[in-house]
């Protein structure tokens, strides 16, 4: 199956070059603020149907991995980060750039993403196939448990409204329930049209959350739209860091890879999270935490390694058990049932071949970013250039192209506009969209597995606490959830004594 | 429509308290079909209960905070409200008047509404409208051999 692989990725000329304009894309709507990595994944997914279906996961994969690594080009020379992934890059890469040494500051946050990259993508390698052989004892039981354990994880901890994460989540889940039931087949919630038979297609709701809600959003905020105008110039010779030097940050390194690692395999924490926490912890285990903020490399490297781990790592619950943690994995699932690919357990036996390819085209796509992010950094600085008020709108043509090409179904254009206002309001009313779009996903999952738990038991709810993998994954949902509200309620308290109003910002991804 | 924080807690509430009453309203509407099963609309009553006991939570919460003054935000309600009526306009006519013309007419009017007066550059607008749905287009029905709409004027 390995050789299978290497001849559909390595040796297919289409393949690596689908993976080159993968990360190329990857990288131009990761580096301009305002296009995010999950708008580029979203844009191309129905482009991906209609390819092999190696060459279509390859670049999804060379997308990704361009997304997440183009954030940093912004976040230095513009001080934006370019996705939310590379927030904290923005705390040393600004002053770097302050200092005059953005183009430092651009060479190792290249050079440290790959490595993050290549971390968690060896990780991934190895992790994966163990834990699908553990995985294959999974009875509905197990994944009714873990498929609520996810979603209490990503209401929880996306945004800072618990309860407003929660009925995201539990709306999500009402979404998913138009249309054909499982186990039975009934036909519910359709309200007389055909159209519903199916369901809303992912990608139809994706693309109205995810971009046509930003483009409306810019048009609110159009004064802005012109931004501050002002870009660092750089200058900048090799990676900027001596091989010697970079490796002399190998604690850091290596702890913010694997912050980056654990936040991508829990579902709902995302990048912006990972990219934080691992800036405060690499902070907190400094020598000099005083210097942290004021422009060192130490905090590029935090940020950027740890933001790279998460792709691999968020790569492991979706092989495994199918389970997407965040939005750009909850795409790639829909580009892996297209193409018929399952992923779970049995994902090993059925399709290694195109697990083993997603891992070589990770690592091809990986290589590739390396050197074109910093072989065409001109190109991409200039084109953070390109004015938004172009940009957009193409960008929203493209997604009605998405919405009509995944079914040629004008119902599905005219959905997406719809979703795209319901994205506005849940904005307007600060309730997260993350957990909506992962409880729609898991919404199915969760009740086909119940309902066939429950028809092997005769009904007896007992066995979801009796098979202990199921509880224990039930036991950690519930800690999660009292855990959130114990924090909630405390940072109540502190805000009545100090006779503020914490303000609420969304995670976005 | 600048809302205080509160304001906005208790509309969030009194919206999914409605949608999760209509759900379960919905849901006892499902025929059971299978004898040892839960039933099609067991799995949503218990979404649309779940919804119904966290909207009124916070409902309650909500009518407890206190109000604060929200940031005076910087939005511009025509931009907006044009955007969106753009976009509507487009979904509705993209079928029947078909991909280019409809997207020729998006193109520019939403560009229009985004780029601040002062920058205007009615060529390059022309342009980006003209030449970009031709090329996804091409592109489109060409290259990756999915067809989008033709339209009445047969293009």
């Amino acid at each position: 199956m390995v050789s299978q692989a290497i001849h559909m990725v390595l040796l297919n000329p289409i393949c690596l070059g689908l993976i080159f304009i993968g990360v190329v894309i990857g990288i131009i709507f990761g580096s301009i603020p305002g296009l995010s990595a999950s708008m580029a994944l979203i844009l191309f997914l129905p482009m991906s149907f209609g390819m092999e279906p190696m060459n279509g996961i390859a670049l999804l994969v060379g997308l990704y991995l361009g997304g997440i690594s183009g954030g940093l080009i912004s976040a230095i020379l513009l001080k934006i980060p370019g996705t939310a992934s590379s927030i904290a890059t923005v705390f040393d890469g600004g002053p770097l750039a302050d200092k005059g040494e953005a183009g430092k500051a651009l060479g190792v946050g290249i050079l440290t993403s790959f490595i993050g990259g290549l971390i968690s993508i060896f990780a991934l390698m190895f992790i994966s196939p163990y834990l699908a052989k553990v995985t294959l004892a999974f009875t509905s039981a197990e994944y009714f448990s873990i498929a609520v354990f996810a979603l209490t994880i990503i209401s929880s901890l996306s945004g800072n409204s618990l309860l407003n994460g929660i009925l995201a989540g539990l709306f999500g889940i009402a979404l998913s329930l138009v249309g054909i039931a499982p186990v039975d087949g009934a036909i519910r919630f359709t309200f007389g049209h055909s159209q519903l038979y199916g369901g809303f297609d992912t990608v139809v709701i994706l693309i109205g959350l995810y971009a046509v809600t930003d483009i409306i959003r810019t048009g609110f905020e159009r004064r802005d739209i012109l931004g501050d105008g002002s870009k660092y110039s750089y200058s900048l010779k090799g990676y900027g860091i001596s091989f010697k030097d970079y490796i002399s940050h190998w604690r850091l390194i290596i702890q913010s890879a694997l912050i980056g690692l654990g936040i991508g395999i829990l579902p709902g924490i995302g990048g912006s999270t990972s990219s934080l926490l691992a800036y405060t912890a690499g902070k907190s285990t400094s020598k000099y935490p005083e210097k942290w903020g004021t422009g060192i490399i130490d905090g590029i490297i935090a940020s950027e390694t740890s933001n790279n781990a998460v792709i691999g790592g968020s790569l492991i619950p979706l092989i495994t058990m199918g389970i997407p943690g965040n939005v750009a994995t909850a795409i790639f699932l829909g580009g892996l049932t297209i193409h018929g690919i399952a992923p779970g357990p049995l994902i090993f036996m059925k399709s290694g071949q195109y697990v083993y390819g997603i891992f070589i085209s990770l690592l091809v796509a990986n290589v590739i970013m390396l050197i074109c992010e910093r072989a065409g950094l001109r190109v991409f600085v200039k084109l953070l250039d390109i004015p938004k008020y172009y940009l957009l709108p193409v960008v929203l043509v493209c997604c009605v192209i998405g919405a009509y090409c995944s079914n040629f179904s004008i119902f599905d254009v005219w959905s997406v506009a719809v979703f795209g206002l319901m994205g506005l309001l849940f904005k307007y009313l600060k309730v997260p969209s993350t957990p909506m779009i992962i409880g729609y996903i898991l919404g199915s999952m969760t009740e086909e597995n119940m309902r066939q738990a429950l028809m092997q038991t005769g009904g007896s709810w007992s066995i979801f606490v009796t098979r202990p993998i199921s509880l224990i994954f039930l036991l950690i949902a519930v800690a999660s959830v009292a855990m959130t509200i114990r924090k909630q309620v405390l940072k109540a308290k502190a805000a009545k004594v100090a006779g503020t109003v914490v303000e609420e910002e969304e995670e976005e991804e | 429509m600048n809302l205080s924080n509160k304001k906005k807690s208790i509309l969030t509430s009194v919206l999914f308290l409605i949608f999760g009453v209509f759900l379960f309203v919905q849901a006892t509407g499902v025929k059971h079909m299978m004898k040892n099963d839960v039933g099609s609309g067991f799995f949503p009553k218990v979404i649309a209960i779940a919804i119904i006991v966290a909207a009124a939570i916070r409902l309650v919460m909500a009518l407890r905070e206190k109000e604060s003054e929200s940031k005076a935000s910087n939005s511009d309600m025509a931009g907006g409200w044009m955007t969106i009526a753009l976009i509507g306009i487009y979904v509705l006519a993209f079928n029947p008047v078909g991909f280019i013309i409809s997207t020729i007419v998006y193109l520019f009017a939403q560009i229009l509404v985004l780029t601040p007066k002062e920058k205007r550059n009615w060529i390059t607008i022309s342009a980006i409208s003209i030449i970009a749905p031709f090329a996804l287009y091409a592109l489109f029905t060409h290259v990756i051999s999915s067809p989008l709409p033709k339209g009445i004027f047969g293009f």
